[in-house]
């Protein structure tokens, strides 16, 4: 029994030590300064590579490229002013060989040298969970291929309706000067929450990517897309019920997800629906650089 | 052996947490915990974990823009923050903060058109301008009001909803709540609101510590000063490193609460707060956890609401606007750096009301 418990002790112990051993290891002054710097240098390469990628849009909104252009630049100028600490590190570190040689042979002052060190630097100090935390984004991005927000995002979100109208008025003016045929699902969609009603004359001419659920009873689809504000987190669906003229692919050969090219008429509808959009041609098309639109 | 392999990982942890004095790791633990349920939200059908699949990308996605929306705007904060570490000091503060606990909240509250940061931001400036000997109710009302009393979220405001009661009454009731909470803060003792670290951000530590004392000494000549410290770091890398620093303590919040704000958006229907949210009351309310949840930047938010200004009403726009950006997920967690946890609950709790309260009398009497 007590053979036992003396055994989980030393076991302890030894754990103990080598938690401590990198724990330090991770809290030496050099050590700090380098991952704080390469940490601070490898956020702005990682958003270096989704300007370069193209793939930024994914994320945020146009208006604010420049902004990240900036917080690159930041990060990496802040990531490099660590080489003073670095160099000083290495200095200081010189100097105090002799000193933790000497240290390491008494406990006791080592566990005070220890504290000491710890007070030092504890409100800055990078732990494991810091580490893992700020390491993230990278993490992440690297190994989940960047993407949009697609049919997946649906899921929780409805095809907004309400509170569309005022999305920007600037947007809403807009909409209602440009050609038919240049106007984009947003736009559409603002006009008639605005009371438009279809004419004859109008030809629609969007892209937007196929939603099969939730389509209306003569719909085969809802041409959707999303629009951002700032940042894809405020991201809200707008979408065209899509039904198809004879002699297009049927609703069965349409793929979720498939981003599509629709021409076509609206079909006139009674009361505040949005109108049925008759396609009369249906392409698939790749993916749009700009996969959101903005208001 | 089995028995014991769980041991020496507990007692790492302890040590862990010995050695931070704040359990970090429950937080990283909550995380993990949280990417596990949205990646195993169901996999046993091929479909099944398509969607799985799709939907864990779609918070990556969301994940990912909140935190490249949100980074620029840290990482001008933590700038910001480390040249006030470097080329303030503490006499300048105490100058021009005036002593009365009126005035001083007022100057707080207005203080965001000198610093113009937001919420991500606003906390690095705050913890160092505490370090400062800025006081108490001071800062409390500069934290709380930044956010919105500052030109770039003004003007961006404006451009969602021009000059109207929408603009006015966030910058006012902004004002006013800061204003309130932070004279709230005059009767409390700094030690008790207070992580030690933030009293120690600037006495005792080696980068800005000797900075304000050899200020002291000799306040004259700049130049003396940059080239005391050490010779071998010239001020402006100085600030740079300590805004590096401030980026990495601030940046482990940002990006658990964005986290968790991409959580919630991948996994709980938009639509349930949104049917909830028609009445003088329950709106308000709904905005407000709406906000809490989203963790928008203060810049940016206004265009949010926007997308709900016709389905709810004005009182709770308030909701969204004015609580949104002193409280939510991200700066909840932020605030846990700087201050005691109880303080940091007294941070949300008390906003909370007055914006409730604000909201609600706004639907009842006024109900534009």
């Amino acid at each position: 029994m007590t053979g036992r418990l003396a055994r989980d002790r030393t076991g302890e112990e030894v754990s103990q030590d080598s938690a401590t051993i990198t724990g330090r290891l991770l809290r030496l002054p050099k050590v700090q300064a380098a991952l704080k710097g390469l940490l601070l240098l490898g956020l702005g390469i990682f958003l270096f590579t989704r300007i370069t990628s193209g793939t930024l849009n994914y994320y945020i909104s146009q208006r604010f490229d420049w902004l990240t252009v900036a917080a690159v630049l930041g990060l990496i100028v802040v990531g490099l002013s660590y080489r003073y600490l670095l160099q000083e590190a290495e200095d200081s570190d010189a100097a105090s060989d002799d000193l933790a040689a000497d240290r390491s042979g008494k406990a006791g002052s080592m566990a005070e040298g220890d504290s000491r060190q710890h007070s030092h630097e504890h409100s800055h100090a990078l732990g494991w969970s810091g580490l893992v935390l700020i390491s993230l984004p990278i993490v992440l991005g690297l190994l989940v291929p960047p993407r949009p927000l697609g049919v997946a995002a649906l899921q929780n979100r409805e095809i907004s309706a309400g509170g569309l109208d005022s999305v920007l008025p600037a947007a809403v003016g807009s909409s209602l000067v440009k050609e038919s045929s240049e106007r984009t699902i947003l736009d559409w969609v603002l006009a008639f929450h605005q009371g438009e009603r279809p004419v004859e004359t109008d030809t629609a001419d969007v892209v937007g990517f196929v939603y099969l659920d939730d389509a209306a009873d003569e719909a085969a689809f809802t041409l959707t897309r999303f629009v951002v504000g700032c940042c894809a987190a405020d991201a809200m669906a707008v979408g065209l019920p899509v039904s198809l003229a004879a002699g297009l692919p049927s609703e069965e050969a349409l793929e979720e997800g498939q981003w599509v090219r629709v021409v076509g008429r609206f079909a006139t509808s009674a009361g505040d629906r949005i109108p049925v959009l008759l396609a009369e041609q249906l392409e698939a098309v790749p993916e749009p650089n700009q996969p959101y639109l903005y208001p | 052996m089995n028995q014991t392999s769980p041991l020496p990982q507990a007692a790492a942890e302890s040590i862990e947490r010995r050695r931070f004095g704040r359990p970090r790791w429950g937080v990283a633990a909550f995380l993990v915990f949280a990417l596990l349920v949205v990646l195993a939200s169901s996999i046993n059908t091929p479909q099944a974990r398509f969607f799985a699949a799709e939907r864990f990308q779609t918070f990556v996605t969301i994940f990912l823009s909140l935190f490249i929306e949100a980074a620029p705007f840290l990482i001008a904060g933590s700038i910001v923050s480390g040249f006030i570490a470097v080329y303030v000091n503490q006499g300048m503060v105490e100058r021009y903060i005036p002593n009365h606990p009126l005035l001083a909240a007022l100057a707080g509250a207005g203080l965001g058109f000198v610093f113009p940061v937001c919420e991500c931001g606003v906390v690095p400036v705050t913890r160092r301008l505490y370090g400062k000997g800025l006081p108490l109710p001071v800062g409390i009302a500069f934290l709380l009001a930044a956010p919105v009393i500052n030109p770039v979220v003004i003007f961006s405001t404006f451009a969602a909803f021009g000059w109207g009661p929408v603009l006015w009454g966030r910058v006012v009731f902004s004002m006013l709540v800061a204003f309130t909470v932070g004279l709230i803060f005059h009767l409390a003792r700094p030690r008790e609101i207070l992580l030690p670290e933030t009293l120690a951000v600037s006495s005792g530590h080696d980068d800005s510590g000797d900075h304000e004392q050899c200020d002291d000494h000799d306040h004259s000549h700049d130049h003396d000063h940059n080239h005391d410290h050490g010779g071998t770091r010239p001020g402006v890398w100085q600030a740079l490193m300590m805004a590096g620093d401030d980026f990495l303590d601030m940046g482990r919040y940002l990006i658990a609460g964005a986290m968790l704000a991409a959580v919630m958006q991948t996994v709980v229907p938009q639509s349930t707060l949104l049917t909830i949210g028609q009445g003088p009351i329950i709106s308000v309310f709904v905005m407000m956890a709406l906000a809490y949840i989203l963790s928008v930047c203060s810049t940016v938010d206004a265009f949010i609401a926007l997308a709900f200004s016709n389905a709810f009403t004005t009182g709770s726009l308030f909701g969204f606007l004015v609580f949104g950006p002193m409280v939510d997920i991200k700066s909840s967690l932020l605030f846990m750096g700087v201050f005691r946890r109880r303080t940091v609950l007294y941070l949300i709790l008390l906003p909370l009301a007055l914006v409730a309260v604000i909201g609600v009398f706004w639907n009842v009497q006024v109900g534009v």
